[in-house]
């Protein structure tokens, strides 16, 4: 419950209308209530004494109030519709820029699917707690308590015999309001279990196919939707059973009522148009009651996405710029020193990653990083960027620390080609200026050439305006990190950083990637996470990484001769062919 | 139904985009290019359960019919023996409401419960024929067709 009030701010923006949705909603509820009243008139004054005129009259009216009240509905409808979009948007967008300001340190304890579903289901479902608040919700209490009260201002007698009859049809909501729960929460098990068959089987479909284990996977996936349907049946049969029991309470109450009623009528205590009046009422007060058992489902799920979003929302970046901090001074070739610096997951030492790391790049030197695979290569190249910040010593560049400047700053100058590329949905051209949306068409083109991506961008069947598919399923791994590299020369980095994975490039390719590489390194303070010999060769200087540790640094002549790890990785990761050159 | 969501890179938790079946039924209703021919695909699924949809039919109308004659034996009281100040006649009229009330309750309840059982393992069979088809599916409709669908 907190957890959705929390939540308020965002409506707080439309309280005009949520307030004019609610009272729009307060006169549909008073016409609704008026009606019986209105039936009781035309039988007491109209049929009884066989007065035409207030027959008719009362016709007219019944029939005025009907045709606003629907009016009335409909603008309830429109504005609590409304709120709820605008709402569900702002919480969006709001969830978006939090999730934007994430480090790397936030997201890697968030996961990504469960911010998926932030975005996409749990958004929605608040969203159906604000429209459902603003209409039925709200409407279906107000004319249960406004019909109680009319039936006690109808007849005090009858309405108390009732009094019975609401309280069993209370014990039976509850009943089920506290069964449902847990009930749906053994289909939302069932309902993991079988998605994850089905992920499993999506996201590894090659490999399924590619080890013959369809059959295996078909099994699989039948259990667990037995498993998922049984249990579907036995809590659906289950609430199934809810709304005829709770019309028996309605039904046995308006024969009680027809039958003491009209003795009392008979008796003359009350008039027929009275009796007819208090069983309208009786069915108005009791037939929202199956709405607002499932509002409760509405709520309850509203308050677990609730607590989802403000979880997101109240989470801290890690990384944050200090209040009032400068830019980091613009610099073509820029120094970058390491100076003492570890890094150690959740700041525990146990999980150290990084440590003692010292290490100075001179302007326009190339370094090239070696280590097996867990040393630590990429978070040393994560402290760069920031997207962790380092638990110990300083990251300096041109002797600036920088945590002191702006993080924007300080990435506008570094340039990155991933060892994954990622791509967008959207034109080559796009993909290209994605760093710099502001450049020219020739500037694209002048570092399309660069990274020896114009030739093949031309053969495409569009060329630039090229729509690159959904991950890039249209274009090769090498064409699409030759885009990569494009796109980080056309942001001009004063420092680059080469995560150069070609490991699913033939030999041609990275030929052709290589040369763009080269184009892309010149004049730049570069840092190459090295997985290829002829990078290696040409670094100013090679640093091994072990286990978080610098474990030699030097040229590669150097470590040739000294170091017994650099041999190692050297035959193992780069081949026995070329030695010592 | 459908689930909106854009795919993640490789790894993605598919298993958050299918929304519960639970209360709240978030996402937009996705329009079907054919309704019609897209219903008629889908009836064969409750073909083995013929025999029962025949019964649920009987009481599905067993239950319309009662409800319609509770109104009318409602007139009758209070036309009938209300007004002409009856009440034995009343206590018999009131009875007769309550038994066809209960009726056409019953009837609901039994209908209710069967089509409970019918309609899950008819979904259940939509599951199984899709889970099957996709396996049967060439790669390139997995990468070609929008996800989560």
């Amino acid at each position: 419950m907190k957890q959705v009030f929390k939540l308020l701010r965002f409506v707080k923006p439309y309280w005009k209308k949520s307030l004019l949705s609610l009272a729009l909603l307060i006169v549909v509820v008073l016409m609704d209530l008026a009606i019986p009243r209105l039936v009781q008139r035309i039988i007491d004054q109209g049929i009884t004494p066989q007065n035409m005129k207030v027959v008719i009259n009362t016709f007219l009216l019944m029939l005025g109030i009907s045709i606003l009240d629907t009016l009335f509905a409909i603008g309830n409808n429109n504005y609590s519709v409304q709120v709820g979009e605008s709402v569900a948007r702002d919480l969006r967008e709001a969830l978006f820029l939090k999730i934007q300001s994430f480090s790397f340190g936030n997201l890697d304890r968030l996961k990504t699917g469960q911010l998926m579903v932030l975005l996409s289901s749990d958004s929605s479902v608040i969203q159906r707690v604000v429209q459902i608040s603003l209409r039925i919700g709200t409407r279906a209490p107000l004319i249960m308590i406004g019909s109680i009260i009319l039936m006690f201002n109808t007849d005090q007698h009858l309405a108390l015999t009732m009094l019975p009859l609401l309280l069993v049809t209370s014990a039976i909501i509850v009943f089920f309001a506290i069964k449902m729960g847990p009930l749906f929460l053994t289909i939302q098990q069932r309902l993991d279990k079988l998605n994850t068959v089905l992920q499993e089987n999506i996201a590894g479909v090659r490999v399924v196919k590619a080890f013959v284990r369809a059959r295996h996977e078909a099994e699989r996936f039948e259990a667990a939707n037995q498993d998922f349907t049984d249990r579907n049946i036995k809590v659906m049969q289950f609430m199934s059973t809810m709304g005829p029991a709770l019309s028996v309470c309605v039904n046995i109450g308006i024969v009680i009522v027809l039958w003491a009623g009209g003795l009392q009528s008979i008796h003359g205590n009350i008039t027929t148009g009275q009796l007819v009046a208090f069983i309208n009422y009786l069915q108005t007060a009791l037939g929202p009651l199956m709405i607002m058992v499932n509002l409760a489902n509405v709520w309850a799920a509203g308050m677990a996405s609730a607590e989802r979003v403000n979880e997101v929302l109240e989470e801290v970046p890690e990384v944050q710029d200090a209040p009032g901090a400068p830019a980091l001074p613009a610099s073509t070739r820029p120094r970058v020193v390491f100076e003492n610096v570890g890094f150690h997951y959740n700041g525990s030492t146990n999980t150290t990653v990084l440590e003692g790391i010292n290490l100075t790049v001179e302007p326009g030197q190339t370094v090239a990083i070696l280590g097996a695979t867990g040393a630590g290569k990429s978070t040393l190249i994560n402290l760069i960027l920031r997207f962790y910040d380092a638990t110990e010593g300083r990251v300096l560049i041109d002797g600036v620390d920088i945590r002191q400047v702006r993080q924007d700053s300080l990435l506008a100058q570094v340039g990155i080609v991933p060892q994954e590329t990622v791509l967008f949905s959207g034109t080559v051209m796009d993909n290209i200026r994605y760093g710099r949306p502001e450049a020219s068409g020739e500037e694209v083109v002048a570092a399309a050439k660069a990274a020896q991506a114009h030739e093949f961008i031309l053969d495409l069947e569009a060329g630039y305006d090229t729509h690159v598919e959904e991950r890039g399923v249209n274009l090769s791994g090498g064409q699409k990190q030759r885009i990569a590299i494009a796109r980080a020369l056309l942001t001009r980095p004063s420092i680059l950083i080469l995560d150069d994975s070609t490991s699913s490039v033939d030999v041609e390719t990275e030929t052709k990637i290589q040369a763009a590489l080269d184009e892309l390194m010149q004049g730049r303070t570069c840092f190459v996470v090295a997985q290829r010999i002829s990078t290696v060769l040409k670094a100013d200087k090679i640093v091994v990484i072990e286990k978080g540790r610098i474990a030699a640094e030097g040229t590669h002549r150097q470590l040739f001769k000294s170091s017994p790890i650099y041999q190692e990785i050297y035959a193992s990761q780069l081949g026995d062919g070329v030695n010592g050159v | 139904m459908t689930n909106q969501t854009t795919e993640r890179q490789s790894s993605g938790d598919f298993r958050t985009r299918m929304v519960g079946r639970g209360p709240a039924q978030p996402g937009k209703i996705e329009k079907a290019r054919d309704p019609r021919r897209a219903l008629a695909r889908l009836l064969p699924y409750l073909g083995p359960y013929k025999t029962a949809l025949v019964v649920v039919l009987g009481f599905v109308l067993i239950s319309t019919v009662l409800g319609l004659i509770g109104p009318y034996l409602m007139g009758k009281a209070i036309d009938g023996f209300i007004a002409t100040k009856d009440a034995a006649g009343l206590a018999v009229i009131a009875i007769w409401m309550l038994v066809i009330f209960l009726l056409g309750n019953l009837a609901d309840a039994v209908s209710g419960w069967m089509m409970a059982g019918i309609s899950q393992k008819a979904l259940k069979g939509v599951r199984r024929d899709l889970f099957g088809h996709l396996r049967h599916s060439p790669c390139v409709f997995l990468t070609a067709a929008p996800r989560a669908s």
